[in-house]
């Protein structure tokens, strides 16, 4: 699916989500609610995030020109998309290896983590991987699909803490810090 | 290749390299937008050593073709057809590897008096060389044998009269230097059918001793000397050799921080070094370094308002024959040989063309080969004959131009209140009285400028009854370090302070309906549209941005940017630094003053656009709606920071004619 049609279905378009209210999970004293947003160009069989500790990693996918969008639970701490996985055949995988590119997050407790949009690309022979700041965007659909943890939870930058711009989204008629 | 720092180079210019024009359209027929935009089907022009030959490449819907022209006889000749989509398999161990090509020819060269190397991209990278070794009779040109070299580098050819052998200088991954790169040298053996086996490292001509970016080469093909840039300095490397290391290169000379330093050419008596250069001056220019004291010496010639871009050398490396810069938005060549100022002086006056510059010179620098062109031009290619004293052409580059009513532009020239000097384009349309007018930013904002040839874009708002304004603010390249380093960090400010210069002056001189004027752009001229309605709303009646920046922290804020240093660096000098000055980038970003846009915008952004985010333009759309600002707004499936095909081009102005004819034509 292009990434064009990715942006205007998901912005526009009514899924599931907004037509009757989500439960919202509950969240234990360390864990926090993640926004995860993940496009890839190509094949993308499992898209690995590893956190600390034992047993903290989550997969998604597969994508294919696609995308993966959706609110998680996670426990508090940093967080890496570490690799991806192509199967080959029945007994064979294919990493492409992303730690070296330093794509971490960070998840508070008790808040609505923006987490950025993954942007996974590969052609077969190579590949890419960056994390995009796409905040009004992400946000939006977020409003749209998942309005429950947008009104009950504070929104906090999980990959550039200092940055006003979520504050700014959220609260659009206040003046801003430095405006004259 | 360690990654360019590519929003320094962005430029709005939007020619449509892989679209074609239809030849057969007639001179009556009125132009559509995408006529504008279409590029030429013909490229890559290079003349041979006697001066009787042209070679070029002509583009077709699926193919290309390689053209030798004849000179004398005006006979051209089809030396070569290739599919321009070709498919390419390797067999690997366990699999077999498929790659679909996309094939362009970006460069040829005359390697001696009968062959042509070829250089082929595919996908917008390096493919391969294909060496054509041609059959030349008095009435047929024609190929005799094709070898292939999958090797990234280009040509020497200092050994003109030989035609067995080139130096071939190959690209090699290098971390050590700047730029990412070393060049290895080899002797090639160019009409042997096998050319990669000698790019093997034991025939390396260099096999010992610095590795460098770029090479100076004597007759036989020895070393003499080279550069390489080293934390953004320059190191000099001269042959000095002893007995029993005759080829030994030396170290001998340091340059300063972000010095551009070129060794181009040895004196007469290999006692001094010919250098482009602007280490301890502001402008590039042409300098002599002395190989006994290790110094610059003397100045050859340095333009008291440009850089230098070129020097002239003769084939074969003989001698220089002149210098070359951008004056007033166009290529001026100024040649030490009073001969070859009569060459260009016959070609100008003969052809009325509002420039002409040499691309190349017959060995024996009778005939040249000259672009002739301008603002409201395509352009032709030229050979002239100084023996006959004429000039025989070899191509129109884009013929459906030729009778469309196309503008030439105006240089304006401007003081700003620290004494800069600014330059700026007009160009009016035709039998309009009153135009409405179009300022025009252009991109980048550091180290790009406008000029003043054939710009689709100018003629297509033209055309549609707009006059237009490009400015070269400061930070634009050319005219010499301080003009650059003055734009640096200046978006929202003294660049605008510039731009507003330039209308003021045009309002006050010439006849546009003062009342009627739009700033429009791309990328940094998309901010500068934006943020010039905010900053100085009675200025402008509209505003238009295709991939402009909204927010500048937001520059910086992609995993990409923050894991490259070089780059992280270059930007903050470019626009910022987001950590020391929050509340600066905040106070210049359009989205954070979008409740002050009081006049009709237009926000266009591509899905593609890999240098400025998509999210800039989300940005401030949500702003404006949660404003209740009115705007129109457009996402473009599939286009990147520029536009790819004429397709595109076409789609983009025919919206923005529409929006600019609402609200300056009403």
């Amino acid at each position: 699916m292009k990434l064009s049609i990715f942006l205007s279905l998901l912005l526009y378009s009514l899924y599931g989500y907004s037509q009757e209210k989500a439960i919202i999970p509950t969240l234990e004293d360390d864990e926090g609610f993640a926004i995860i947003a993940i496009y890839s160009k190509g094949k993308a069989g499992q898209v690995i995030l590893e956190g600390s500790g034992f047993g903290n990693a989550h997969s998604f996918g597969p994508l294919n020109y696609s995308q993966h969008f959706s609110v998680i639970k996670l426990k508090a701490g940093t967080y890496n998309w570490s690799r991806v996985s192509n199967k080959v055949d029945n007994s064979l995988k294919q990493y492409s290896k992303l730690e070296h590119l330093n794509l971490n997050f960070e998840v508070k407790a008790g808040k609505l983590n923006y987490t950025g949009l993954l942007m996974y690309e590969t052609n077969n022979s190579s590949f890419s991987a960056k994390i995009l700041n796409r905040t009004s965007i992400l946000l939006a659909i977020t409003k749209q699909d998942f309005p429950e943890y947008i009104d009950n939870f504070e929104v906090v930058n999980g990959i550039y803490p200092n940055d006003q711009y979520i504050d700014f989204f959220l609260n659009k008629s206040k003046p801003v810090v430095g405006e004259d | 290749m360690k990654m360019k720092i590519f929003l320094i180079t962005v430029l709005m210019s939007l020619v449509a390299h892989t679209s074609f024009a239809s030849d057969g359209k007639s001179a009556a027929d009125k132009l559509s937008i995408k006529d504008f935009f279409y590029g030429s089907n013909y490229s890559s022009f290079a003349l041979s050593a006697s001066g009787n030959l042209v070679t070029y490449t002509k583009r077709f819907p699926r193919q290309y073709g390689i053209y030798v022209k004849d000179i004398s006889s005006g006979k051209e000749y089809e030396v070569l057809r290739a599919d321009k989509y070709s498919i390419e398999r390797f067999k690997h161990e366990n699999y077999i590897q498929t790659i679909k090509h996309d094939n362009e020819v970006v460069d040829l060269t005359w390697l001696g008096a009968n062959v042509i190397a070829l250089k082929e991209h595919s996908r917008g990278g390096f493919r391969r060389y294909v060496l054509i070794t041609l059959d030349i009779d008095d009435d047929d040109i024609s190929i005799s044998k094709v070898a292939f070299l999958n090797q990234n580098g280009y040509w020497l050819d200092p050994k003109v009269d030989d035609d067995s052998y080139a130096i071939f200088a190959k690209y090699r991954e290098n971390e050590e230097n700047d730029s990412g790169y070393h060049v290895d040298l080899f002797n090639i053996k160019i009409k042997s059918k096998s050319l990669d086996s000698q790019t093997g490292n034991r025939k390396r001509l260099n096999k010992r001793g610095p590795k460098l970016e770029r090479w100076l080469v004597d007759e036989k093909g020895q070393r003499t000397a080279g550069v390489r840039y080293v934390d953004k300095k320059p190191e000099l490397f001269i042959r000095q050799g002893t007995k029993s290391k005759p080829n030994r290169l030396k170290h001998v000379w340091t340059g300063d921080v972000d010095d551009h330093f070129l060794p181009v050419l040895y004196d007469e008596k290999n006692s001094a070094l010919y250098i482009l250069t602007n280490h301890k001056t502001d402008k590039k220019s042409l300098q002599i370094f002395d190989l006994s004291s290790h110094e610059i010496r003397e100045t050859v010639y340095i333009h008291p308002k440009y850089d230098l871009r070129d020097v002239i050398i003769s084939r074969g490396s003989v001698s220089i024959l002149g210098v070359e810069y951008l004056e007033k938005g166009a290529v001026s060549q100024y040649y030490f040989d009073s001969r070859l100022v009569e060459h260009k002086e016959a070609l100008s006056k003969a052809s009325g063309a509002e420039n002409t510059y040499s691309l190349g010179t017959a060995y024996d620098n009778a005939n040249r080969l000259f672009s002739v062109s301008g603002s409201d031009s395509g352009g032709e290619i030229f050979v002239y004959r100084e023996e006959e004293k004429d000039y025989v052409s070899v191509i129109d580059l884009k013929p459906w131009l030729k009778n469309a009513s196309l503008q030439k532009s105006k240089v304006i020239t401007l003081t700003a209140n620290d004494n800069s000097e600014i330059e700026a384009f007009l160009t009016m349309p035709e039998e309009i009285s009153n135009p409405p007018l179009l300022v025009i930013p252009h991109g980048g904002p550091i180290g790009v400028s406008d000029t003043r040839y054939y710009s689709p874009e100018i003629q297509v708002l033209v055309d549609a009854g707009y006059a237009t304004l490009q400015v070269n603010y400061r930070g634009s390249s050319g005219y010499g370090k301080k003009f650059k380093q003055d734009g640096m960090g200046q978006w929202g400010q003294l660049i605008e302070d510039d731009i507003e210069l330039a209308l003021k002056h045009v309002k006050n001189n010439f006849t546009i309906a003062n009342d009627k004027v739009c700033i429009i752009g791309g990328s940094y001229g998309g901010y500068s549209a934006l943020y010039s309605v905010i900053r100085s709303p009675e200025l402008y009646q509209c505003a238009a941005s295709f991939a402009g920046v909204t927010d500048l922290a937001l520059l910086f804020q992609r995993s990409d940017i923050e894991n490259d240093d070089n780059v992280q660096s270059q930007l903050r000098k470019i626009v910022g630094n987001p950590e020391t000055e929050q509340d600066k980038l905040f106070k210049y970003s359009p989205i954070y003053h979008a409740s002050k846009i009081t006049k009709p915008v237009f926000i266009a952004h591509g899905t593609e656009d890999e240098v400025v985010d998509i999210e800039h333009g989300y940005r401030l759309r949500f702003a404006l709606q949660a404003n209740k600002i009115k705007h129109e707004w457009s996402v473009l499936d599939g286009f990147g920071h520029s536009f790819e095909t004429v397709d595109q081009a076409e789609h983009y102005y025919s919206k923005l004619i529409g929006f600019l004819d609402k609200h300056l034509k009403k």
